[in-house]
């Protein structure tokens, strides 16, 4: 659980805003997948506040991702999700 | 909007002159700092008792305040982040919650707070956080019309609703609420002459302060551990991580952090905000108009109001940024009320916009494992804040200057006339 070196926390905050929704040049439906850094995690439920059918903190205080395949209806409020984690935990890519 | 920048070198943060001027010039004098390539560093206010420290340096722009918030192995907290001063160790054992820790303690302890405050425990809350706000804004009412309409927004309104909410969270008795109050106003005053006459008592004051906040509840701690209810303080002393509960200690340090932490931000916001209102009517106009603007409004309120200007961090090994050398142990100030209006991230930053988006500000803290965790609570109380008064008060109007607080870390409003007219 310590904080990784320099940069790292740098790198998780490029992932945030990349993900594309939609359909790609080939007409083909694109697919996110969250994946979370626990390390970065603190639990603040900024993503469920956002994306409440993709997050949720459980009763424990941990984050459940509930469906890690985001289905292209959610992929913007994913990325949204991503975007307000303060920790920068949150990929979708 | 265009304004007159001082000198750099004329710019003094540590004298407290300098958070009585008007709200204008200071905002001139930082938008001149984000100007300034070099970032500067001041000598550190004399405190009566406390030895004055090597100086600080000061964090105003968005990226800058980025960068150190969110690499939190490089810029600690654990030095203290609610001071510039470093704390002597009597005072460090009651505010040395998590907002002064770092990881792991950290992660290991929010986790176990931050259960009541996910979003669902906070859907639960909003029931009580309404009837708590009709019941405050009755009251105010009730005042008003018995008197010649006037009355005190800070006192009647924006002070009580967080305070009480906080307080019921926690399980804290409606006796004692009154005087959370009044020892928080104490902690947080940051040497105001009103709050504190005499400014060789101020670290005593501070000190009995936090004892009596503390002995309340350790006293609630021990009672509920004998009988367990669904309150916050419940939640505290029955939780364990990996085997280890928290202390009655930490219970109380927690306690003290969300009773300055979670009463002095809303209630500025709030009281900022119906100022900000007051001073851009157009902007009030436009979100009576349409309420779907509630989400950016409230942002934008928080952004504008930026209740808590800065938090400390130290440098935890040698370090470079905005390609300056720092050594080890140098000290930063994260000005976020500066970083939320840098002209490079806002357009007009000095424009206060209910529709504003995107707005990625800084009122909750910047990037990193210490980003605000009331957050979720916060803009519930505010926004519901805001639709009463919009539903309950349509006639009331600002009636004279807010008497603003002198303290370079909160951004506070002591006073607020307001009048109800009668007419809608």
């Amino acid at each position: 659980m310590t904080d990784g070196p320099a940069g790292q926390v740098a790198a998780g905050q490029v992932a945030a805003g990349q993900g594309s929704a939609g359909k790609d040049s080939a007409g083909q439906v694109s697919v996110g997948r969250v994946t979370v850094d626990r390390d970065l995690c603190v639990s603040s439920g900024m993503c469920e506040s956002v994306a409440p059918a993709l997050f949720e903190i459980d009763d424990d205080g941990e984050l459940v991702v509930l469906q890690d395949v985001v289905p292209d209806a959610l992929l913007a409020d994913a990325q949204a999700a991503a975007r307000a984690c303060p920790t920068r935990a949150l990929t979708v890519a | 909007m265009s304004m007159t920048l001082p000198e750099v070198d004329a710019i003094d943060l540590s004298d407290p002159e300098f958070w009585a001027l008007p709200p204008h010039e200071i905002e001139a004098a930082f938008a001149a700092l984000r100007r300034h390539d070099t970032i500067p560093f001041y000598a550190e206010p004399e405190i009566p008792f406390l030895p004055v420290g090597p100086g600080y340096y000061v964090l105003t722009r968005h990226a800058d305040v980025d960068a150190a918030s969110s690499q939190p192995a490089l810029f600690c907290s654990g030095e203290g982040a609610v001071s510039i001063a470093d704390l002597p160790e009597e005072l460090r054992e009651f505010y040395g919650s998590l907002i002064s820790m770092d990881d792991p303690r950290h992660a290991k302890i929010r986790r176990i707070v931050s259960k009541a405050f996910t979003p669902r425990r906070l859907e639960a809350l909003v029931d009580s956080v309404e009837t708590l706000t009709d019941e405050i804004l009755a009251r105010a009412r009730a005042l008003a019309e018995a008197g010649d309409g006037t009355f005190d927004l800070v006192k009647e309104i924006s002070t009580p609703l967080p305070l009480k909410i906080i307080c019921r969270m926690m399980g804290i008795a409606e006796e004692d609420h009154a005087l959370v109050l009044e020892q928080s106003n104490l902690i947080l005053s940051g040497g105001d002459p009103e709050i504190v006459t005499d400014p060789e008592q101020a670290i005593g004051l501070v000190l009995e302060a936090g004892a009596t906040l503390a002995g309340i509840v350790q006293r609630l701690a021990e009672e509920r551990q004998a009988n367990p209810t669904d309150d916050l303080t419940t939640a505290l002393v029955r939780t364990d991580v990996d085997g280890e509960s928290l202390t009655a200690q930490e219970i109380a340090s927690f306690f003290i952090l969300l009773c300055v932490a979670g009463n002095e931000t809303t209630r500025n916001a709030i009281s900022q905000g119906i100022w900000a209102l007051h001073e851009h009517p157009e902007q009030k106009a436009r979100w009576l108009a349409d309420p779907s603007l509630t989400k950016t409004a409230v942002e934008e309120i928080v952004r504008w109001a930026s209740p808590v200007r800065w938090m400390r961090r130290t440098a935890a090994q040698d370090v470079e940024l905005h390609g300056q050398h720092f050594a080890k142990g140098d000290k930063f100030l994260l000005f976020y009320s500066s970083a939320n209006r840098d002209e490079t991230v806002f357009a007009d930053p000095q424009v206060f916009d209910v529709d504003r988006s995107p707005n990625p500000h800084f009122g909750f803290g910047a990037p990193g494992p210490h980003f605000c965790l009331g957050a979720n609570l916060a803009r519930r109380e505010v926004t519901v804040a805001f639709q009463k008064l919009f539903e309950q008060m349509p006639d009331l109007e600002v009636v004279g200057e807010p008497d603003r607080l002198r303290s370079s870390f909160v951004n506070g409003i002591k006073r607020l006339p307001v009048r109800l007219t009668g007419r809608t």
